[in-house]
């Protein structure tokens, strides 16, 4: 029962009824404007405002006139709201919860006092295209247009501190999709589950049964029997295995290969069936009229779903225009109700209504107006009544019979258009329908099936014969049962439902064709007579269709006037392309759950536990530093240091074809190294530019040990693979153990004497010489040794068994206490190298560099047969350098340039001409000042010395030319 | 030479699982988790939902060459590799490529025997431990499919991705060695990729999990579900 509090703050709810989907036993209270409202579990948002007599829930887009339900099914923009965070929320089809915070959008200062909607005074100034011609001089002006243009239009808001939601993404696999839950799709999918096939079945309302869920047969004797059967379908549904349901969930295109996307929430489906149900449904065709866009003009199955679903009366006098059958039934429902159905406005002539209500609506009283139409909604924020008006023998309105009723709700039922989007996206073709004045599917490619008002079937019975031949072919088409020659699917004709193709009134007010990008009759008629007369063409000039709803409401109606216009035929106008997404989706959804490939080393815990500051390199997580680089980089001088080199790529090259492939794809000499050395190598492309570098290590006679930098493991091995693929591979076999191995640079003067107390294997000088790998068990496990030195100090590469990572690490740490040793990381190693004049490939070098012009001319043999890269170095070792990689001194020690400044050089006039930059710089703890590496033209750069100009800050600083390393240039210290 | 400490295998999660407060066991020199919470709630979670287990320790080879596959056949019929409680398979990568996996510690053994008929072939055949070069996770429980189909595009009903087979494919945006190894009635996959990304794909795993209840499992559940 209801009780008299409940009638003063919710007006429009009707008393309890079967088939509701609120429970009205609990009631839950939420704000829209800061106002309080209720509503009980169930509810939308819409509904619930609309049961408190709200009638104004948006704004529109440019002239911010005001706007009520107009569809109730989330395919129009008129009920967009900002929930919380979340902008263009549809209110009609969002579930109300309690608490929640809505709140309208886009509008200043209020939603019923929005003075932007003053915009429509100068309306007759911003015709259709305005933008494009007034806002593009004088130029300069165009951020003062853009930030009021933003201000003005637009869509919600987002805030950019909004927390990141959860979204997630899910692959499905199935034999048939149907798309659309209505008696058709359930009708489709159970066919098919029963002949075998593995079902997916999504529909977009939050239960299945369609439009069967709110249009309840007025006349029990007229209905099919399936319609009373509803329950029993679903039952059927829950009980078929082969069916999974998924509500909530929109379709949102069709890809090659019958791949689906489709959206729940949060979540986004990827699909990949065999086959295709398109049971979309219909999309109810709004009349144009003037003030058509009035809150209180609402399309007949907007009211329905409002009433049967959530017991919502949107007026309390109705009139309804109509053109068909429909327009009867919603009347004889109302009626039903007690809603008192002020007038029944009918195109057609008396004797072409054969609706089976008509003489009991006549007979209660309605007044039927007969060959009538609607010329306009009265009303400023709300209707307030109609203006209707006779047409004349010639189909033409007489304005001299214009009358008013009064009402406070017009209801459109003029037609259908078909829903088929996805039909279309997978290639299928339509035609005009004269009869039906539908556009209809009349072919799709194999696989793909229309079924129920998507094909243009509208009764229910011949929905339901339909869908039982479409989900046999469907399963058919997939292997289960038989294949029954079933391409197309011929409509049911026999009870049209349309008759009219007037789409839209004459009148002297606006009268929107798209609700959703503020679109009038006269904006299309201006924007064909200025030449934009192709339907694509009126598309995209106009922006007609490409708003929240992708044409849903205004396309058919677009083309009907557009034929109209050019005195063409419908099916001459064609249809604009359907393209997904076919309901609008968050970027969230899209985007899915945040998954970024992160890898860490086996000891990376210790890092951590250690105070690193990690820093990612490629994929990696890298230890920066510990706390303070310039001290780590002391301590690998003076005492010994020790550094997680693990991600350094690790490639194992076996076989008697491996050193013929080393002298191809590295620029120096590799056959004659004997086993047991170790080499650095520069590997180049065609164009002779350097593509990585590091060391290889012949460890017996086909056993080849190759690193990479870091981020180049894959790709290198990628690039290898290609090659050995490609007709190098003969005698060769290739294996990436960068992951096996986990490799540690045990560096400085100590180094030696901190590994000597974990091995057995002789360290000295003349046993294990620079550049040389050997194999020795360390704190007992086998192990790789390879002594060379990045760091400019001896040092010895261990690279241990990945599971042993953290034995050996650790046992290096404790080994090395007594002398000192101290952990480093990547900036402190990054110093060390640039002390050496070591360069990085990646940042000292770039996609132009090849390694004659980045001073590793000593690491090219342009006297090997041949190798990647030699035609290229070849021609550049005849002409000459254009640049030269060098390395450089600040004249004022402690200015440190940051990498990547300009190199400049003024002329007499002070005008600068840039020469070089800088790639590489630190302040040196070991020298006590500021050295780095650049590019320079190597007329300068050949000279050591040579002072030149870096730009900092605006100020020329000086630098000079050094060339050698800047430590231990004669490389004692790493020959200890 | 001086080591105090005898030297462990650690796998790539055993910092995740460290930090869970489990209790370890040893097991062919592997440090591996034994029990989560109770041994009785991980078979319960794994039996009706779905549960994920650290494999690492299952040894890994692989066998390269032309003649691959008649040097693999050839091992076989010497010694055939042993076949134990689901874990031991061989699965050819490429037509010259196999990969093959054995549980914890038979490795050695599998790659000796491999060596030497590959060498008797006098065919050019090479074989690699990558144990440590991989992590492995198996997935298992009745959610484990859905689970699967939040980060992997790959249809894994039975009818599609029978038991005992593999195959390579993207997961989360790594690559990924996935082979079905049904424990009984219960659907389970095995996810072998690279160890270095073994947290990051265990993470994901867990969070993907989550609406499922999914739990990690130790060695005693594991073993437990195995024997049925
Ligand atoms: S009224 Fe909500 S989308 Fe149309
Ligand atoms: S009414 Fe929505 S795009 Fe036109």
């Amino acid at each position: 029962m209801r009780t008299e509090h409940d009638i003063l703050i919710t007006p429009n709810r009707l008393h309890p009824k079967g088939g509701e989907v609120i429970d009205r036993t609990t009631t839950i209270r939420f704000t829209f404007d800061g106002v309080e409202y209720t509503a009980h579990p169930g509810d939308t948002v819409a509904s619930a405002l609309t049961a408190a007599g709200v009638q104004v829930l948006s704004r529109s887009f440019k002239y911010h006139r005001p706007r009520g339900l107009l569809c109730c099914s989330g395919h129009c923009p008129n009920c967009l709201v900002q929930i919380g965070d979340e902008p263009n929320v549809r209110a009609c089809t969002r579930p109300v919860e309690a608490g929640m915070e809505v709140r309208a959008q886009n509008v200043w200062p209020s939603l019923n006092r929005d003075l932007l909607s003053l915009t429509q005074l100068g309306s007759r100034f911003m015709p259709v295209g305005f933008y494009y011609k007034t806002f593009i001089r004088p130029q300069k002006l165009w951020p003062l247009y853009e930030h009021t243009l933003r201000h003005i239009a637009g869509l919600g808001e987002v805030h950019i501190d909004t927390p990141l939601g959860e979204f997630d993404k899910q692959y499905l696999h199935t034999d048939v999709v149907v798309a659309g839950g209505g008696p058709a799709g359930i009708g489709a999918a159970l066919a098919a589950a029963e002949a075998g096939a593995q079902v997916l079945l999504f529909d977009e309302n939050p239960t299945l049964g369609g439009h069967l869920r709110f249009t309840v047969p007025m006349d029990s004797s007229s209905p099919p029997e399936a319609s009373k059967n509803l329950p029993e379908l679903l039952e059927a549904v829950n009980h078929q295995p082969n069916i999974t349901v998924f509500t909530d969930t929109s379709v949102l295109g069709w890809y090659q290969d019958h791949w689906l996307c489709a959206v729940k929430g949060t979540r986004l489906f990827k699909i990949r069936t065999k086959s295709v149900i398109v049971a979309t449904g219909a999309y109810e065709v709004p009349l144009i009229f003037d003030n058509n866009d009035l809150p209180g003009v609402m399309l007949g199955s907007a009211v329905q779903r409002l009433v049967h679903l959530f017991g919502v009366l949107p007026g309390k006098q109705v009139v309804i225009v109509t053109a068909n059958e429909d327009g009867w039934d919603v009347a004889a429902d109302l009626q039903s109700l007690g809603v008192n159905v002020g007038a029944i406005v009918e195109e057609r002539e008396s004797n072409a209504c054969s609706s089976p209500y008509r003489d009991g609506l006549i007979n209660a009283g309605v007044p039927v107006f007969y060959r009538h139409i609607i010329v306009e909604a009265l009303g400023s924020n709300a209707v307030r009544g109609a203006k209707i008006t006779r047409i004349d023998e010639h189909g033409e309105i007489s304005p001299k019979t214009t009358q008013s009723l009064h009402c406070d709700l017009i209801v459109t039922s003029m037609g259908w258009t078909p829903a088929t989007e996805l039909a279309y996206m997978a290639g299928g073709k339509s035609e005009y329908n004269e009869e039906r004045a539908e556009i209809i599917p009349v072919s799709t490619p194999p696989g793909i099936y229309v079924v129920g008002r998507a094909s243009g079937t509208h009764a229910l019975d011949s929905q339901i014969a339909e869908a039982q031949q479409i989900g046999t072919a469907a399963a058919a088409f997939v292997g289960f049962g038989e294949v029954d020659g079933l391409t197309a699917h011929s409509p049911d004709i026999s009870k049209p439902r349309r008759t009219s193709e007037r789409v839209c009134v004459p009148g002297n007010k606006k009268r929107f064709v798209c609700y959703c990008e503020d679109v009038t009759d006269e904006d299309v008629q201006t924007a064909i007579a200025e030449g934009y007369d192709s339907i694509e063409l009126l598309k995209r000039y106009s922006t007609i269709s490409m708003g929240p709803c992708q044409g849903a409401m205004c396309s058919m109606n677009t083309i009907h006037l557009c034929a109209h216009a050019n005195s063409s035929t419908i099916q001459e106008t064609g249809t604009t392309t359907a393209r997904p997404p076919t309901t609008p989706v968050t970027l969230g959804a899209l985007a899915g759950q945040n998954m970024e490939p992160v890898q860490t080393t086996p000891i990376h815990q210790w890092h951590l536990d250690h105070g690193a500051d990690m820093m990612v390199a490629g994929f990696w997580l890298r230890p920066n530093h510990y706390g303070d680089p310039a001290s780590e980089a002391m301590g690998v001088r003076e005492r010994a240091g020790l550094i997680d080199v693990s991600p350094l790529g690790k490639l194992q090259l076996t076989g008697p074809g491996v050193p013929e492939l080393l002298e191809r794809i590295y620029t120096n000499q590799w056959k004659n190294l004997p086993v047991g050395r170790v080499r650095y190598g520069v590997m180049c492309n065609d164009e002779g530019v350097v593509l990585n570098d590091g060391v290889c290590a012949h460890l017996n006679d086909e056993t080849w040990y190759m690193t990479t930098t870091s981020t180049g493991a894959t790709p290198i091995f990628e690039w290898l693979q290609w090659w050995l693929q490609s007709g190098w591979g003969e005698g060769i076999h290739l294996t990436d153990l960068t992951d096996a191995y986990s490799a540690f640079n045990l560096a400085g003067p100590q180094s030696r004497a901190v590994l000597e107390k974990l091995t057995d294997r002789n360290l000295t000088n003349k046993a294990f010489p620079y550049m040389r790998v050997r194999s020795a068990k360390v704190a007992d496990v086998p192990c790789r040794l390879l002594r060379i030195g990045f760091t400019g100090e001896l040092s010895y590469e261990v690279h241990c068994p990945s599971a042993y990572a953290l034995h050996i690490w650790e046992a290096l740490m404790d080994a090395g206490r007594e002398f000192g040793i101290a952990p480093f990381g990547v900036e402190a190693q990054r110093i060390l190298r640039l002390e050496k004049a070591h360069i990085i490939v990646g940042q000292d070098t770039d996609a132009m560099s090849d390694p004659l012009s980045a001073n590793m001319a000593w690491a090219v043999k342009l006297d090997k047969p041949d190798f990647l890269g030699k035609p290229s170095l070849m021609r550049i070792s005849t002409e000459g350098p254009k640049q030269l990689l060098v390395g450089f001194k600040m004249v004022d020690s402690d200015v440190v340039p940051d990498e990547g400044l300009q190199i400049v050089e003024p002329d007499a006039d002070g005008r600068l001409t840039i020469t070089g930059w800088v790639t590489s710089s630190r302040f040196s703890p070991t020298l006590a000042e500021a050295i780095g590496l650049c590019w320079l033209p190597p007329e300068l750069a050949s000279q050591d010395g040579a002072p030149f100009t870096i730009r900092i800050d605006g100020n020329l600083v000086e630098a000079r030319v050094h060339h050698d390393a800047f430590y231990d240039p004669d490389g004692e210290r790493l020959r200890m | 030479m001086s080591t105090s400490k005898t030297p462990i295998k650690l796998t790539p999660l055993h910092s995740i699982t460290q930090r869970l407060g489990v209790t370890f066991t040893e097991e062919q020199g592997w440090r591996i988790p034994e029990v989560y919470t109770t041994e009785e709630d991980e078979i319960t979670a794994a039996r009706e939902r779905v549960v994920l287990a650290d494999e690492t320790p299952n040894g890994k080879l692989l066998l390269e060459g032309d003649h691959a596959e008649s040097v693999l056949m050839d091992a076989l019929d010497l010694d055939p590799l042993q076949v134990n409680e689901g874990r031991d398979g061989i699965y050819c990568l490429r037509n010259d490529l196999f990969f093959i996996t054995t549980p914890p510690g038979r490795e050695v053994r599998a790659q000796k025997k491999l060596t030497t008929v590959s060498a008797a072939s006098e065919q050019f055949v090479t074989v690699t431990e990558v144990t440590h070069g991989r992590a492995e996770i198996r997935v298992i429980g009745p959610a484990s499919q859905e689970l699967l189909s939040k980060v992997c595009g790959l249809d894994f009903h039975p009818a599609a991705f029978p038991n005992e087979t593999a195959k390579q494919s993207s997961l989360a945006k790594t690559t990924q060695l996935i082979i079905r190894r049904d424990i009984g009635e219960l659907p389970a996959f095995s996810i072998i990729g690279t160890q270095s990304l073994g947290v990051y794909v265990w993470d994901t795993l867990i969070e993907a999990g989550r609406e499922f209840g999914v739990v990690p499992i130790g060695r005693a559940a594991l073993a437990e579900l195995i024997k049925g």
